[in-house]
Parts: structure tokens; C-alpha cells; sequence
């Protein structure tokens, strides 16, 4: 649409009006404010569709039943300034056979999560990544893996260490096994400089299946290399306690950042967005588990989180799956996200997609993020 | 364009499902909030001032929710019709645009010598004088002509989307836009204003 907004070199008077006229966006707080009056409006917005024919007993009941997601996003909004979570009851209408809806788990994770301790000298993350990829001949799947811990001290940035291991590479599956001796029984791959269609593997990569010696050094990038809205920007103790921990507020302040980060038009990336800011607090921000509780409560109260049941992630673990799409580069794709309700930690990230191996046989090739820590702690690194 | 859904199925509903599922589900509006209230709050301000637009820009999400069942996706998209409800708010501070236009027709001159340089300063009070006479235009345009320009100057809109906006035929857009263009250049009178003191 924009050619219809005139040719550019006429569009001199528009540009200068522009820039006249043009104010900064609004600040967090107005944000914040503004989404509490809508809110408190839509909590009196019930529907008045049903004549009310019930006897005056049944009238809260039913509005209790319709309106129960809005109601269950209005707990949200006071769950932490009053200092009880929101406690999940099983509700006979939404749960049953199916099991919990996407919004029963992640409530409970950020009741979970509030409990986790709030404080300690380092706050470690401990992370497997790991790639499914095709081998160079796309005979069969490789599962190659590498692990990252970091440990951030608060009291001295110098303390700061992060050590690393490339774990190896092997056939995923007993099929790909018996399809990779047949292939014989190779200990490094070659890939070559076209790896499109193979999976997350860089270009002329020599892959080796034997695990690398590990890595250790002093921390210093920070948050630098993330991608994420907040990981770009946050690189100070102080700056990450400016992020508010009550939901409304962290909500607004996540909003008003990516619209800052995007420019006036983020429109519908904006829930995208918005999850991602979540993920991310969720899953290693070091900040406190009321913000991690607050960040759950967000993802709760958002449309496009898909319940999946009980699933086993990538490190053998048990936990509640939640999927949803993601969009990279203008293709749609499946993400899963593996909580263990318990402890309301994540468990895994785990992205895949569907392929071919050169014989025909469907595989999947993907990546995945699996937490083994991610908290505070007393204790000192050991390296 | 998707059907309703019910909240717990994953897709990126659009616009005008999240107002259809509002009737039953309020908190689908609070989506449209975060999609939009940035930009609306941009709008207005660009047009009254940050001050109005916390308040304004708030109060048009909260009129677009008591008045989503007249909401007609046969008539256009929900962004537009944002824009028409916080464009008729603005009607009611039409003395407040006026007295900011007014400012800009008197302030920016101050702020010259800071490096000194005399052909650097002289550019700067042509290009204040500039944007004084710029808003001075702005000021004597026709509501609806400076509508139409600030929806697509301050707020980006497409023809077609100030069409919906405004409620006025898709023709009457690139006709009032191509003169008030005509006057605001006339009212330039080719200086770029853009060498003074603001940061564009």
C-alpha cells in the first residue's frame, strides 16, 4: 500500500510534516495505565447475551462459566500484589479427559516457579543445545549435541565464568544406526558448502562424532550476543532489576520495548513478540522468580498456546508439552515448549520439521534448548 | 480470513476474530491493545501532545470496546476503525491542536547559536522560519483536509484505509491529500526545514 502514499520524491511536504509533528511513544507506565482501565472494562463486559431466566442463584454460576477466562485474566492481574498466586482448581468443564488447557499449566508454573528461591551469590543456567541433521548423504539423522553452563556473579563481575562442552555427534535412532553402519560406521562428516535441506548445520562444517575437550574462561560477553528484545539491551544488574515484576507492569514494560524496537508498527508480531520476551525471562533471565512467575502469567493469558499432554524431552525427561508457531523469515514453524509443572522450570525448546531421507523414509530434523539449571545457588564454580 | 477460535487453539488470530471473540471472551480485546495502542498513542500525540494522547489514546480503546458490536468486518479492517474512533475523539481538543500549532510557530528560533557557525546559523532561522510557516498552514487547513494528511503523514495509513477512517470515498483521499500537498509546498516555498533543531 505504501506506493499509494505518493511517489517518494513528491513526498517531501509528508516527510516534513512528520517531523514537525512526530512524538517519542508512549512510556511504560501510560501503557500499564491505559491496559488496566481497558481491563477494568472488560471485566464489567461480560456478555449479556443470555436473557436471564435463571433464577438469580444460577445467574453467577453462568456468567462464572462464561466468563471464566476473563476472569481467570483478571486473577492474573492482582495474583501478585496480593501475595496469593492463583491456585489452579480442577474445572470440570475445561479439564476432564483432555487434561489441563495450555493456560492450567502455565498457571500453575508460575505458581511453582514463585516458590523457587529468590536469591543467591551466582545465578547459574546450565543448557544442552543440541541439532537433528541430516548426514551429508542424507542417509540417515544425526543428533549432535554441545553443552553451555554460565555462572554470573552479582557481587563481582570478574567472577563470572562460563565453561562449554561439544558433546558429539551419533545416529539419533537405532534405525539410523543400522542405516550408518551400513554406511560404514563413519566417526566425522563432512558437510558440504549447499546445506540447505539438512538441517541446522553451518556450511563446510566438519562434524566429528568424538566429544571435544571441555572449555571453561572468564564470562564476558554478557547478554550481548542474545537476540532477544530484552537480552539486546540488558546488560546490567541494575538494568535487569528495572524489570517490573507485577504482570501488568511487566506486560507494559515488555510492549512498550518491542514497539520501541520495532517502531510504531510491530501490529500482529506483537504476541509473537511478547512470548518470546516471556521465553526469555523464563528461561535464564536472571531475575527474580516473581518476575519469572509474572512472565508465565503473560503466556497464560495470551491466545495461540496449544496444550499437547505429557511428553518426553530431548534429555529423557518427563514434562507438560505447550506448542505454538513461530515465524522466522516468513515461514511458519512448530515450536514446543516441555514444562516440568512441578518446579514450573522449563524443561526444552524444541523446533522440528518434517523431511526426507534419500531413500524416502520421514524424519524429522530440528533443533532444541534443554535446561538442566537455570536459578540461583550458593554454590561456587568449580573450574 | 480465519474463523473464530476458541482460546486455547494456536493461531495468531486476526483483528476482526479477536473482536468476534470478544463478545465472549472480553479479554480477546485486551490482544487489539497491545497490537494497536502504541501506534494510536503516536497519532494522537503527533497531533495534541503527549499529555492528551495518555489519556486520549487509553479512552479510544475503551469506546472501541463498548462499541464492538458495531463493528462490520464488510467495512473495513479493525486498524482503520481505531483510527476513526481516536480521530473523533480529537474533534473534542480541536483548540488544543491549534494552540500546539501555534507553538511550533514561535518556538523553534531560540535554540540557534549553539556552534556559532555563520552560515550554519543562518540556515537554521530560514529553516525555523520553515517549520513556523509550516505549521502555520497546518493551522489554516480544513479539518478534514488536515485529517486526511495526518492520518497518512503521522499514522501511515494507505488511500484505502483513510477512506475507512473517515468514512469518505476512496477518490476524495487523493483529492484532498493532492491539495493540501499543494499548499503545504506553496507554504515551504522550497526551504528544507528539516536544518533546525529537531532531530529528523
Amino acid at each position: 500500500m505504501d506506493e499509494l502514499n505518493g511517489n517518494q520524491a513528491d513526498a517531501n511536504e509528508l516527510t516534513a510534516v512528520r517531523d514537525l509533528l512526530s512524538m517519542p511513544g508512549p512510556s511504560p507506565d501510560v501503557v500499564d495505565s491505559g491496559r488496566a482501565r481497558l481491563l477494568g472494562a472488560l471485566a464489567v463486559g461480560v456478555p449479556r447475551e443470555e436473557p436471564p431466566r435463571r433464577s438469580r442463584w444460577w445467574a453467577p454460576v453462568r456468567n462464572g462459566l462464561i466468563g471464566a477466562t476473563a476472569a481467570a485474566a483478571l486473577a492474573l492481574a492482582v495474583a501478585l500484589s496480593s501475595g496469593s498466586l492463583v491456585r489452579i482448581s480442577p474445572d470440570p468443564v475445561v479439564s476432564g479427559p483432555a487434561g489441563p488447557t495450555a493456560r492450567q499449566i502455565l498457571l500453575a508454573a508460575a505458581s511453582a516457579m514463585a516458590r523457587t528461591p529468590s536469591d543467591g551469590a551466582y545465578w547459574r543456567t546450565r543448557v544442552v543445545s543440541g541439532q537433528l541433521i541430516l548426514s551429508p548423504d542424507r542417509g540417515y539423522v544425526l543428533r549432535r549435541e554441545s553443552t553451555r553452563e554460565i555462572w554470573l556473579s552479582k557481587q563481582d563481575g570478574g567472577r563470572d565464568r562460563w565453561t562449554g562442552r561439544y558433546l558429539g555427534a551419533e545416529p539419533a535412532t537405532p534405525q539410523d544406526e543400522t542405516a550408518w553402519r551400513a554406511a560404514g560406521s563413519p566417526s566425522s562428516w563432512q558437510y558440504p558448502a549447499d546445506v540447505s535441506g539438512l538441517g541446522r548445520v553451518p556450511s563446510k562444517a566438519l562434524v566429528e562424532s568424538a566429544p571435544g575437550e571441555p572449555r571453561t574462561g572468564p564470562h564476558r560477553v554478557g547478554w550481548r550476543n542474545a537476540d532477544g528484545i530484552l537480552t539486546k539491551q540488558l546488560v546490567s544488574w541494575k538494568a535487569l532489576r528495572t524489570i517490573p515484576s507485577d504482570p501488568t507492569r511487566l506486560r507494559a514494560f515488555l510492549v512498550a520495548r518491542i514497539a520501541r524496537e520495532y517502531g510504531a508498527y510491530v501490529g500482529r508480531e506483537m504476541e509473537a513478540e511478547l512470548r518470546e520476551s516471556c521465553l526469555e525471562i523464563i528461561s535464564g533471565l536472571p531475575v527474580s522468580p516473581e518476575v519469572r512467575s509474572s512472565a508465565y502469567q503473560i503466556l497464560a493469558s495470551m491466545p495461540g498456546m496449544k496444550a499437547e499432554g505429557e511428553v518426553t524431552d530431548p534429555l529423557g525427561r518427563t514434562g507438560q508439552a505447550l506448542s505454538y508457531q513461530v515465524g522466522h523469515d516468513g515461514q511458519l514453524s512448530d515450536e514446543r515448549f516441555v514444562i516440568d509443572p512441578a518446579s514450573g522450570l522449563p524443561l526444552a525448546v524444541e523446533t522440528k520439521s518434517a523431511t526426507k531421507l534419500a531413500d524416502g523414509r520421514d524424519v524429522e530434523t530440528g533443533t532444541f534448548t534443554a535446561y538442566q539449571e537455570i536459578g540461583w545457588t550458593d554454590q561456587a564454580p568449580t573450574h | 480470513m480465519r474463523m473464530a477460535a476458541p482460546p486455547d487453539v494456536p493461531v495468531a488470530a486476526d483483528d476482526a476474530a479477536l473482536i468476534e471473540q470478544s463478545g465472549h471472551h472480553p479479554e480477546s480485546f485486551a490482544v487489539l491493545y497491545d497490537r494497536y495502542f502504541d501506534e494510536i498513542h503516536r497519532y494522537v500525540a503527533g497531533r495534541l501532545g503527549t499529555q492528551i494522547a495518555d489519556d486520549l489514546a487509553a479512552e479510544t480503546f475503551l469506546v472501541a470496546f463498548r462499541k464492538r458490536q458495531t463493528f462490520d468486518p464488510a467495512r473495513g479492517a479493525v486498524r482503520p476503525w481505531l483510527y476513526g474512533i481516536a480521530t473523533n475523539l480529537l474533534a473534542q481538543h480541536r483548540r488544543s491542536e491549534t494552540r500546539r500549532l501555534e507553538a511550533f510557530q514561535r518556538a523553534p528560533v531560540g535554540e540557534v547559536a549553539d556552534d556559532g557557525h555563520e552560515d550554519r546559523v543562518t540556515a537554521r532561522v530560514a529553516a525555523a522560519n520553515a517549520q513556523g510557516r509550516l505549521a502555520a498552514a497546518l493551522g489554516r487547513l480544513s479539518v478534514g483536509d488536515r485529517d486526511v494528511l495526518l492520518l497518512v503523514a503521522l499514522a501511515d495509513l494507505s488511500y484505502e484505509e483513510v477512506a475507512q477512517t473517515l468514512d469518505i470515498p476512496f477518490g476524495t483521499v487523493g483529492s484532498r491529500l493532492n491539495r493540501v500537498r499543494k499548499k503545504l509546498r506553496r507554504a515551504l516555498g522550497g526551504v528544507n526545514p528539516m536544518i533546525g533543531g529537531f532531530d529528523g
